[in-house]
């Protein structure tokens, strides 16, 4: 433009016609660009609508499960008949969605009244929820001369449930035997009213005449009482750690994956053998309880318990930076791009400061605390106050984040900081559910304690006085602890590798403390007779019905330990 | 960079920048090469008419500087050579009509501009000398960067059909605009007594002004019906954003003055 108002100026003064035509011809040409562009831009696109087909459904809720393909089809239509040449649209996903097929981003173009479709199959990668915001349309005209950005909104949440792991329990479900206890009813050797013999007393006044073994007392000349064994239900209670420092890490790849994964996986094969499962999920501060049940309606409320445990809420506070800042800005440019529109979101003038980036990033400030005062319905005068209060605006930009479905990595949180994993308020709420699970409990329970501990370094004594209490009381307590990287075996840390970069010696050097805090945790658990695993894989599992196991027998042999 | 395997667990950097700016492909890597031989060249080519080797440095970083801004402003360039041709070797006449060989020269120019800006839009990709200065871009400093809004190229040729078609209309409407102002603001020969102005000066006047009416005008029509189409959420962030501006000095002051108690309360 400033070309052609340059060389028509000149050609006009200078009396040389022919470059004040080209350069005219320019400017004309521009000018009608211009005007037709925001026709388009300001007009016409306002008048497109979106919607979206999961699965064929275009309900606003509904149900994923990770690692299952999703179907899902994009509509943009116009209200009225419009000519756009083209435009690019991308279907915006969470985080905790990747694209697996075809693709959510398209060029396309809109002609007449028709609307515009295209689909693709995305996979959910860890348990939670889901949210599809809408699509972002992309739109320039075709010279490259004019760009603007819409958001077209198609809100549509979906909570995602984990797919469990099957393991084959080999036991039968169906009665074979008539001397074998129904379904979900385990012979226990301790006496009790069941119909299998324990052992032979003497006799205690006060027992039944019919127990009475008459054979054998006249034998003995000693009146002698049957003792029968018990016929009792084992009642497996899953601990679930859904602290802060358990939902750190991208999705998918989080410690509260691995135990959600884990949970749902021991529920299904308990309750596969008739025995009833129940759930505490416990955080820093809350512990929220399912009680024991069997079906397969207990089953899904279980998984929806745990689909909440693993929903990123309000992370801990962190400080405001500038990437928090730019991550903030950039998912509310993509989400809600005319909210930071300089027309409708106007700054007061202000001298200072005159340095161009700094001056660029207060007014860039500026205009996000007035954005996410309107998208959280702030009063009038919160953009003054959340210019001047970094922590406030840090809150409200991490909120932002993870309701737009980033998960809990830098810079929505600082993973160093000490606030994360707050092991005293985990232990407190810890030991006071499993208290709490060890007085409302018969005996003969199967606790399994799925926790975070690969980080801790204090002392354990806190833990291990609970779970002596709970062994007092003839239950069983197996805990398994999430790994963070499945190719430790195939790596060893004493591996006769040289590392070669920094990053090497930092990966080896993570490694060895993690192989060190697991086997002190080893250590100190089995003294107690706790079997200890680290994985979410089948044998972790096996490993907590190998303990079911033997808790329905009654026998106090150690199971196999990894 | 992301980190992979186990160090994911403690690193920060788990998460890829935001979009707020665009980052040169890999693929053009080899390009920046390319360029930088192409440049060589040309300096070598200086060299052999200056024989210096201040021609030599010249030469390489007017290579350079072109292959920056090259990627962009090809358009740009091309008009500027176009003009300054034209500039230097078109004689002065006073005439108030166009020659049909003007005519032509004008929607022959406008062709090149037009198609020579579609074809970088819709096959920046393919385009080497784009690569070339894509890969030169790397090393400018991020302020002289385009912004993401301008890395908006289109990977694939497929468009409405009619759009192919108005590419013509466009340049023969421009013309003819052109033509038609030219026309309608002829030399006045009398701009002398009139006006005290030289005959061409008042014509620039003139057209400017006519110019800047037009354009007052079509923004004020459409921002009028922009402005009546907006929606609630950005009527309320308009109306508090003009609110904080009217206050801004007051709401300030409140806020310095609790800062200040809160202070002193520590």
């Amino acid at each position: 433009m400033l070309l052609g108002t340059v060389g028509a100026g000149l050609g006009v003064f200078n009396a040389q016609e022919l470059l004040a035509l080209v350069s005219l011809s320019v400017l004309v040409w521009l000018f009608f660009e211009w005007v037709q562009f925001r026709w388009r831009a300001d007009v016409q696109l306002r008048g497109l609508s979106c919607e979206r087909l999961v699965n064929g459904i275009s309900s606003p809720t509904g149900r994923f499960w990770t690692r299952r393909l999703v179907r899902i089809t994009v509509r943009v239509s116009p209200d009225s008949s419009m000519r756009i040449p083209w435009l690019r649209l991308e279907d915006v996903l969470p985080e905790n969605m990747e694209c697996s097929d075809g693709a959510n981003i398209v060029d396309g173009y809109l002609q007449g009244a028709d609307p515009f479709e295209f689909s693709y199959t995305a996979t959910p990668r860890g348990a939670g929820s889901a949210i599809l915001p809408g699509v972002t349309v992309r739109f320039g005209d075709l010279q490259g001369l004019f760009f603007i950005q819409r958001f077209l909104p198609a809100r549509q949440s979906f909570r995602v449930l984990p797919t469990c792991i099957g393991i084959d329990t080999a036991h039968p479900t169906t009665k074979q035997v008539n001397s074998l206890p129904p379904p979900g009813i385990h012979r226990m050797q301790r006496a009790g009213m069941g119909s299998e013999l324990l052992e032979l007393r003497e006799y205690v006044p006060g027992d039944p005449p019919k127990s009475i073994a008459w054979k054998v007392s006249a034998k003995r000349d000693v009146l002698m009482t049957r003792q029968y064994e018990s016929e009792v239900p084992v009642r497996t209670t899953l601990f679930v750690d859904a602290s802060f420092g358990t939902k750190l890490g991208a999705f998918g790849l989080r410690p509260i994956d691995q135990i959600i994964l884990l949970a749902g996986s021991i529920a299904r094969s308990t309750m596969s053998l008739r025995d009833p499962v129940g759930l505490v999920c416990f955080d820093n501060a809350h512990t929220m309880a399912v009680p024991s049940g069997l079906g397969e309606r207990h089953f899904y409320r279980i998984l929806d318990q745990l689909t909440e445990c693993a929903v990123p809420t309000q992370p801990p506070l962190a400080r405001l930076t500038t990437p928090l800042l730019e991550h903030t800005w950039a998912t509310l440019q993509d989400r809600q791009p005319e909210l930071l529109l300089p027309r409708v979101n106007q700054l007061p003038f202000r001298l200072f400061p005159i340095r161009p980036f700094l001056r660029n990033l207060n007014q860039r400030r500026a205009r996000l605390t007035a954005a996410l005062t309107e998208v959280y319905g702030l009063p009038a005068d919160a953009p003054s106050q959340l210019e001047q209060d970094d922590l406030r605006l840090a809150a409200l930009c991490q909120r932002y984040l993870t309701e737009s479905g980033l998960a809990w990595t830098w810079p929505v949180v600082e993973r160093r900081g000490r606030e994360v994993h707050d092991w005293d308020a985990r232990f407190d709420t810890l030991t006071a559910a499993l208290t709490s699970a060890v007085a409302h409990g018969r005996d003969n329970e199967l606790f399994v304690l799925l926790l975070d501990l690969v980080d801790y370094t204090g002392s354990l004594e806190r833990l291990k006085q609970v779970i002596r209490l709970a062994r007092a009381r003839h239950h069983r307590v197996v805990v398994i602890c999430p790994w963070p990287d499945e190719t430790l075996k195939a790596k060893p840390a004493d591996s006769p590798e040289k590392p070669d970069t920094v990053e090497d010696l930092v990966e080896r050097a993570e490694r060895t403390r993690l192989v060190a805090a697991a086997e002190r945790l080893k250590r100190e658990l089995r003294r107690l007779g706790v079997p200890v695993a680290f994985a979410a894989d089948r044998r972790a599992i096996q490993l907590t019905l190998i303990e079911a196991d033997l808790a329905r027998s009654g026998r106090s042999t150690a199971g196999v330990r990894r | 960079m992301k980190p992979d395997g186990i160090l994911k667990r403690i690193s920060d950097s788990n998460r890829d920048a935001p979009a707020m700016s665009h980052r040169a492909s890999d693929e053009t890597s080899p390009a920046f090469f390319y360029g930088i031989a192409i440049a060589a060249g040309a300096a070598a080519s200086v060299t052999m008419f200056s024989r210096g080797g201040a021609g030599l440095l010249l030469g390489f970083a007017a290579g350079l500087a072109a292959l920056a801004i090259l990627r962009l402003w090809t358009v740009g360039i091309l008009l500027l050579v176009i003009q300054g041709a034209l500039f230097a070797g078109q004689p002065q006449r006073l005439i108030d009509h166009v020659s049909l060989l003007d005519l032509i020269t004008a929607a022959g120019v406008m062709t090149l501009l037009v198609a020579g800006s579609r074809f970088l839009m819709i096959a920046r990709g393919l385009s080497p000398i784009v690569n070339l200065s894509e890969a030169t871009r790397r090393f400018l400093p991020g302020n002289l960067r385009a912004s993401a809004e301008q890395e908006f190229t289109r990977h694939t040729a497929d468009f409405g059909i009619a759009e192919r078609s108005t590419a013509v209309l466009r340049i023969v409407l421009a013309v003819a605009g052109a033509a038609l102002l030219l026309r309608v603001i002829p030399v006045d020969p009398g701009a002398l007594d009139d006006a005290w102005l030289i005959p061409s000066g008042l014509r620039l006047i003139s057209l400017a002004v006519l110019l800047l009416s037009i354009f007052l005008v079509t923004d004020l029509l459409i921002e009028t019906v922009t402005w009546r189409s907006l929606s609630v959420r950005e009527a309320r962030v308009f109306l508090r954003s003009v609110l904080t501006v009217w206050c801004d000095r007051e709401l300030r002051a409140v806020m310095y003055q609790e800062m200040k108690q809160r202070r002193n309360r520590r």
